[in-house]
């Protein structure tokens, strides 16, 4: 039975000893031709530069940079391009001008190879390998020339277009806010002009929006939107608070008329007494900063609804309910002063009271259309029927408008002041500087050759194949190589394991055979080297 | 045997040490073969290899007595006559026991040649009717060792050795011989080997290693074992780089020289 397993059979190293020259042979049958395709080997030149890529002082090489250098040399890029790149930096290479470097150049454009020193990242070898010395030279130099170009170039590139974007965003809006300027502009002088000719309603109106904030200049009268809402707000609930002082006023005077005697001069304090006094005021002032507390937390987005809101609410109802009862208390106790009226001066109070009374309602309801304007909530049907009204709405809309917008203004000319800064900044880490330190130089002596290296590998597939050649001779003949598997084969004793005798003779034949053998080998090495030798001359 | 390390590697190398026996002339004085070495070369570690043969002969005669026994091989050139002769000068070398050495390979004998005698009168001319046997087994040819050389066959041998009178003439020498050994032709080329092996006590096939093809061992065998020959042993010839012989040969080469100097 044949052996299997292990490195090597047994059998295989017996067949070796018997059979030398067939182990023998494919090794110098090998090595020789191999030998002999040396001949035809070229010399080969190499050459190579060293780049280091150098930032100034204190300034790190960003890690997009980097990336993108690496890229350029281990990427797909310049494996895909590598020729065109070289055209790049050596123009005069080309197909129909120099046809021979042109081919080289092409044939052996993987020669090219670029490498990352493994501790310095910065630093770049370069290297060509060619039998045109010339053309070694001429590709490094066009290779580095153009990785010097191609960093500048990409780094440049890189730090401008975001930058020109931004300021085309913002001469945008700056053309839009001038254009809402000159419309608000035209609206405003066109209401100016016919300000006599308007009616109180209209008038009141007209003063609002040409006293408003817009009318203020183009930066100062736009604010942000919820805090002219809230100003709307308070001016509305100063109103409010007028208009109920004047009712309250005016049941006042009604009730002393229908109290007092016809004709008789009574002591009534009129509405700055009751202001005058300390815990009116006092009343006063706390309401008021309550309201401004509601209003501030309306402007926040709390509904009515709200505890908070509901419990401010309350207190500012105490409060008024305290005020009213020291008012009552301060008019019943009032002693005089300059406030004695005759029933027909009261009158005359009361009328004027009225007359007040409409102007606050007047005024109000102009508010509320200004700050529905402002939310964009429809107008009621009532306001901005005439042209006055819908000139004032445009103005409001345009006042939003600008307001928005110049949001806009402002936020982008931010981004261009950050976007100029890092210019400045990338400017300055543009200026990474791509340093030869080796600089490109004709190679003058070829490449020490690989030929020993070459030789040791054809020995070496020599002796697999003469092991090969032998382990499968062996196989093939399937002889018996001992007394034990003969004892294996038959099942019959082996009474004797009789060495082998040689004769004279015989050790004459295996000596002439083994001479043979080696002279043929012998000669086989010598004629295939001459005969590679000759005709390597005549290819070259 | 495997090579699974340096270990096993070495091992190997060390007892398959490359070496065999060689003879320095083709014959001697008596113009006996010089691989007849158990009479050329007494001393010599292939002597005691033969000598090592016959004493597994015997061992192997204990349960069934072997007197007449036919050596074989399974194709020309493996050393059937070599060891035959060897053997057969072995056995002889004890002078109590009577030794014939028959060349039944009447196609190609090598006997005559081997040992330097002549090659007829012979076992043709017994089998023919020619000549007598006494005349072949009243002296020993070399040492204590009787020879009846092949003679010139004029007819079949195949057919000579298929008579009758075959089994007449072996009963004859079995009553006169202790030991009757018979070199025949190789199996797969003729059948003279099966006819004698029927008829004999044993039959020895001998393989010639690393040349025998395995295939050509089982298909010998099968033949004899087919024609109620069935080989009994085997001998095993042309060992070369075998861990068990070069071992002994070192143990004998001591062995020798530790008698040598004893003796002086």
């Amino acid at each position: 039975m044949k052996q299997e397993g292990g490195l090597i059979s047994i059998n295989t190293i017996k067949f070796i000893i018997k059979h030398p020259w067939l182990f023998l042979s494919p090794i110098v049958i090998i090595v020789s031709v191999v030998n002999a395709a040396l001949s035809f080997e070229k010399p080969v030149y190499i050459c190579k530069a060293r780049i280091l890529f150098e930032a100034p002082t204190g300034v790190t090489i960003p890690e997009k940079f980097t990336q993108s250098r690496e890229d350029f040399i281990g990427g797909t890029f310049f494996v895909k391009n590598a020729v065109e790149i070289i055209k790049e930096g050596w123009p005069d290479i080309d197909a129909e001008k120099t046809p021979n470097q042109f081919k080289e150049l092409k044939g052996k454009i993987s020669n090219i190879k670029i490498v990352t020193d493994k501790d310095n990242k910065d630093l770049v070898y370069l290297s060509f390998t060619s039998p045109d010395a010339d053309l070694a030279y001429k590709a490094v130099s066009a290779t580095v020339e153009v990785i010097k170009r191609s960093t500048k170039e990409k780094a440049e590139t890189e730090i401008s277009t975001g930058l020109t974007f931004l300021r085309k965003q913002l001469d945008f809006y700056k053309d839009k806010l001038q254009a809402i300027n000159n419309e608000e502009a035209k609206l405003r002088l066109e209401l100016r002009k016919k300000y006599r000719d308007l009616s109180e309603e209209d008038k009141y109106l007209v003063d609002n929006i040409l006293t408003s904030p817009g009318n203020k200049s183009t930066e100062s009268m736009v604010t942000p939107q919820a805090e002219q809402l809230a100003k709307y707000e308070e001016k509305l609930i100063e109103l409010r608070l007028q208009l109920l002082e004047l009712e309250k006023q005016k049941e006042t005077l009604q009730e002393r008329l229908k109290s007092g005697i016809p004709g008789t001069t009574m002591a009534i304090p009129t509405a700055r007494d009751i202001e005058e006094d300390p815990l009116v005021k006092q009343y006063t002032a706390a309401i008021a900063t309550k309201q401004v507390e509601i209003t501030s937390l309306e402007a926040q987005g709390y509904l009515p609804e709200h505890p908070q809101i509901q419990k401010i609410q309350d207190e500012i109802e105490g409060l008024e309910a305290l005020k009213e009862r020291r008012i009552k208390e301060f008019s019943t106790t009032f002693q005089g002063g300059d406030s004695r009226k005759t029933q027909e001066e009261l009158m005359k109070e009361i009328k004027t009271i009225d007359y007040q009374i409409d102007i606050t309602n007047t005024k109000i309801k102009t508010l509320e259309g200004y700050k529905r304007l402002t939310k964009k909530e429809p107008l009621p049907s009532d306001v901005g029927t005439s042209e006055v009204s819908a000139q004032v709405s445009r103005l409001m809309e345009l006042a939003n408008e600008k307001d928005i917008n110049y949001k806009y203004y402002v936020d982008i000319r931010q981004q261009v002041e950050a976007a100029e800064v890092k210019e400045r900044l990338q400017k300055e880490e543009a200026s990474v500087k791509v340093r030869v330190i080796d600089e490109p130089v004709k190679p003058r002596n070829p490449m020490p050759s690989q030929s020993a290296k070459k030789l040791l590998l054809a020995f070496i597939a020599g002796i697999t194949t003469g092991v090969m050649l032998a382990y499968f001779s062996d196989s093939l003949s399937n002889p018996i190589h001992s007394a034990s598997e003969l004892r294996e084969l038959l099942q019959i004793p082996v009474i004797a394991s009789i060495d082998r005798i040689n004769t004279l003779q015989d050790i004459k034949f295996l000596k002439w055979r083994r001479n043979i053998i080696i002279i043929s080998l012998i000669s086989f090495a010598v004629v295939s080297n001459i005969v590679g030798k000759i005709l390597s001359i005549f290819v070259k | 045997m495997k090579i699974f390390d340096k270990k096993d590697l070495e091992n190997i190398l060390k007892g398959y040490r490359a070496h065999s026996y060689v003879v320095d002339k083709a014959k001697n004085e008596e113009g006996v073969d010089s691989r007849i070495v158990s009479h050329v070369d007494k001393g010599s570690y292939i002597a005691e290899q033969y000598k090592a043969l016959r004493t597994n002969l015997y061992s192997l005669a204990v349960d069934k007595p072997i007197k007449t026994m036919v050596i074989t091989s399974a194709q020309p050139l493996e050393g059937k006559s070599v060891t035959c002769c060897n053997l057969g000068v072995t056995l002889s070398l004890d002078v109590e026991k009577k030794v014939l050495l028959v060349d039944a390979d009447l196609r190609r004998p090598m006997i005559h040649q081997m040992l330097g005698i002549k090659k007829s009168p012979g076992f043709c001319e017994i089998l023919s009717g020619e000549s007598d046997i006494n005349k072949f087994t009243e002296r020993p040819a070399i040492g204590n060792l009787f020879i009846i050389p092949s003679g010139f066959a004029k007819g079949s041998p195949s057919e000579l050795l298929g008579s009758t009178k075959i089994k007449n003439i072996i009963n004859t020498l079995r009553e006169k011989f202790d030991y009757i050994i018979f070199d025949t032709p190789p199996v797969l080329n003729v059948t003279d080997a099966t006819i004698l092996g029927s008829i004999c006590d044993a039959v020895i096939l001998v393989v010639k290693a690393e040349v025998t093809n395995k295939n050509m061992v089982e298909e010998a065998f099968n033949m004899l074992a087919g024609a109620q020959a069935k080989p009994r042993a085997a001998i095993i010839t042309n060992m070369y780089l075998l861990a068990d012989s070069s071992t002994y040969y070192y143990r004998y080469k001591y062995y020798r020289k530790e008698n040598d100097s004893k003796e002086t």
